[in-house]
């Protein structure tokens, strides 16, 4: 710690400690309620906009005092002055302050004074993370390197952060685009492979429809509605079927995650289910052109000698 | 049934079929000529190249070689061969055909198959053809029946009901009474010679029965893919 603080690029470190217990009052099966120790005058210059709604930091560094995230305190229902009892540990804290709501995991966190924390989970003088503020136009990126050096360290930057979780995201979004492109193309092969049976099965019809009048494009136009027909069909009947399943999908996610977030899980909106048929009818009307275009061209006289000319 | 002059003429008409790399002439040379009012039909054994022939004039076909000609038109010369619109387009304005199948489509009754070229195309004054066709027919008691629930010789009267209703010039009728028995053969060739006589339908018949085909104006026998009128 010390040594990173003397570090000529870097302008603060801030020491931290974060542990988590178990809760079994929390949620419906228990949960893990996440602690954080921290100096408060340090944190606070970390974290220049966190303000509080009420009370203010630990009185003293060695303090059974508590500062709750907006989100804590909601759940736990505490006001400054209340208690809270760290379970399994069964030490007591008084909340001192109560934190304005954030949007980040600090609204969820509980922080306590770092050496009473390192005392009640018995790691004196034990870190597990270290913010660092750099100085101003140093390049984080060689400073990080500098600090890879260093035994027993996990360096990570907030440009990594952010970076991996995007990778994330955007690793999921490809793999859910592929299955559904690949979906599409099963679909399509399915829907060419119906009609073209449907058509070779009344070669004969089609051309006495020839015989009797039919132009090929008469034809085609028959074809290629049936196919419309048969997909827009096909994708109400999905669609229902959607959403159905999408309150299944929802119970079973329920019952497997007990800490799923409230509210629908799967959501399928208006614009969602239009945006579908719109793109089943693009698929239809795609995947009809060839069969539709190939009993266009039936010769009356194949029908009638009852060969398949292909 | 229409005013104008439509003949069929054909000169030196030829269709070659390819078997392998062997050359078989199903039509070999035919000329002929089939007035307005004609009813003609051609015999011969099967292999003969009747089909071929009847199809060939009913422009199901396109020609080896050879010229055919339509109401003194040239449809057809220098083997040049017509688009399937085209044929189409001379189908439907001209021609109603009738097959020893019937083709009738199954899913569809009586009425329907007889309205369904009007679907496609309809010559101005069909209105009530459909209706008329099947009373002369004697099939307007059956209008809403299935083919598959009426006979053999009841689906052939169908059949040529459908190819009546556009008011085509010319009919052709390949071995109609092909899947018929002797009577229902009879009533058939029956209908289409009253056809002939009342509404001055042009009438080309294929059909391996001598006796039916002597009830034609004009006899023809086909061999090895050509033709000679029998007197």
């Amino acid at each position: 710690m010390e040594d990173i603080a003397k570090e000529p690029e870097v302008e603060k470190a801030f020491p931290m400690l974060m542990s988590a217990v178990f809760d079994p009052n929390k949620g419906e099966s228990g949960g893990i309620a996440g602690y954080f120790g921290v100096e408060a005058k340090s944190f606070a210059e970390l974290k220049p906009s966190l303000k509080f709604r009420q009370g203010g930091w630990f009185t003293d560094v060695n303090a059974d005092e508590a500062v709750m995230g907006y989100e804590a305190a909601e759940l736990e229902q505490r006001e400054v002055g209340d208690k809270i009892l760290m379970p399994d540990k069964n030490v007591e804290f008084k909340v001192v302050g109560i934190l304005e709501r954030t949007g980040t995991q600090d609204d969820g966190t509980i922080f306590v004074p770092l050496k009473t924390l390192q005392k009640i989970f018995g790691r004196p003088d034990e870190l597990t993370t270290i913010g660092i503020k750099l100085k101003k136009g140093v390049d984080s990126t060689r400073f990080e390197e500098k600090l890879y050096k260093l035994p027993d360290v996990q360096v990570v930057s907030l440009t990594q952060v952010k970076q991996t979780i995007m990778g994330l995201i955007s690793t999921a979004k490809v793999m859910v685009l592929s299955i559904a492109i690949i979906a599409i193309l099963i679909a399509m092969v399915g829907v060419i492979n119906t009609i073209l049976t449907s058509v070779w099965e009344r070669f004969q019809e089609i051309g006495i429809l020839k015989t009797i009048g039919a132009m090929p494009w008469d034809i085609f136009k028959l074809i290629w509605i049936e196919t419309l027909i048969l997909c827009t069909t096909g994708g109400i009947l999905g669609i229902i079927l959607a959403l159905i399943l999408s309150r299944v999908t929802d119970l079973v996610i329920r019952y497997v995650l007990p800490y799923a977030p409230s509210g629908g899980l799967v959501l399928i909106d208006l614009k969602l289910v239009l945006i579908t048929m719109a793109a089943i009818l693009c698929i239809g009307l795609l995947s009809g052109l060839y069969p539709a275009w190939k009993a266009g061209r039936i010769m009356p006289l194949e029908a009638i000698r009852g060969e398949v000319g292909r | 049934m229409s005013q104008k002059n439509i003949s069929i003429e054909a000169i030196n008409l030829k269709k070659v079929y390819l078997r392998g790399s062997e050359e078989i002439p199903a039509v070999n040379d035919v000329s002929m000529r089939i007035n307005q009012g004609d009813f003609i039909s051609i015999i011969g054994p099967s292999g003969s190249g009747k089909t071929t022939l009847i199809n060939l004039l009913g422009f199901l076909d396109n020609p080896t070689s050879g010229e055919l000609y339509l109401g003194g038109r040239s449809i057809f010369n220098h083997a040049k061969p017509l688009s399937e619109r085209k044929l189409t387009k001379i189908r439907r304005e001209t021609f109603g055909y009738i097959f020893q199948n019937f083709y009738l489509i199954p899913t569809l009754t009586v009425m329907e198959n007889v309205v369904l070229p009007l679907t496609f195309y309809r010559k101005p004054g069909t209105e009530n053809e459909a209706v008329k066709l099947l009373q002369l027919l004697g099939m307007e008691h059956r209008k809403n029946h299935l083919p598959g629930q009426i006979s053999g010789g009841e689906m052939q009267r169908v059949a040529i009901a459908r190819a009546m209703v556009n008011m085509p010039e010319i009919l052709l009728a390949d071995e109609p009474t092909g899947n018929l028995d002797t009577k229902r053969s009879a009533e058939i060739v029956q209908v289409l010679k009253e056809l002939n006589r009342n509404v001055g339908l042009t009438i080309i018949m294929v059909t391996h029965n001598q006796d039916l085909a002597r009830h034609a104006d004009r006899m023809f026998e086909m061999k090895d893919g050509q033709i000679r009128q029998i007197d």
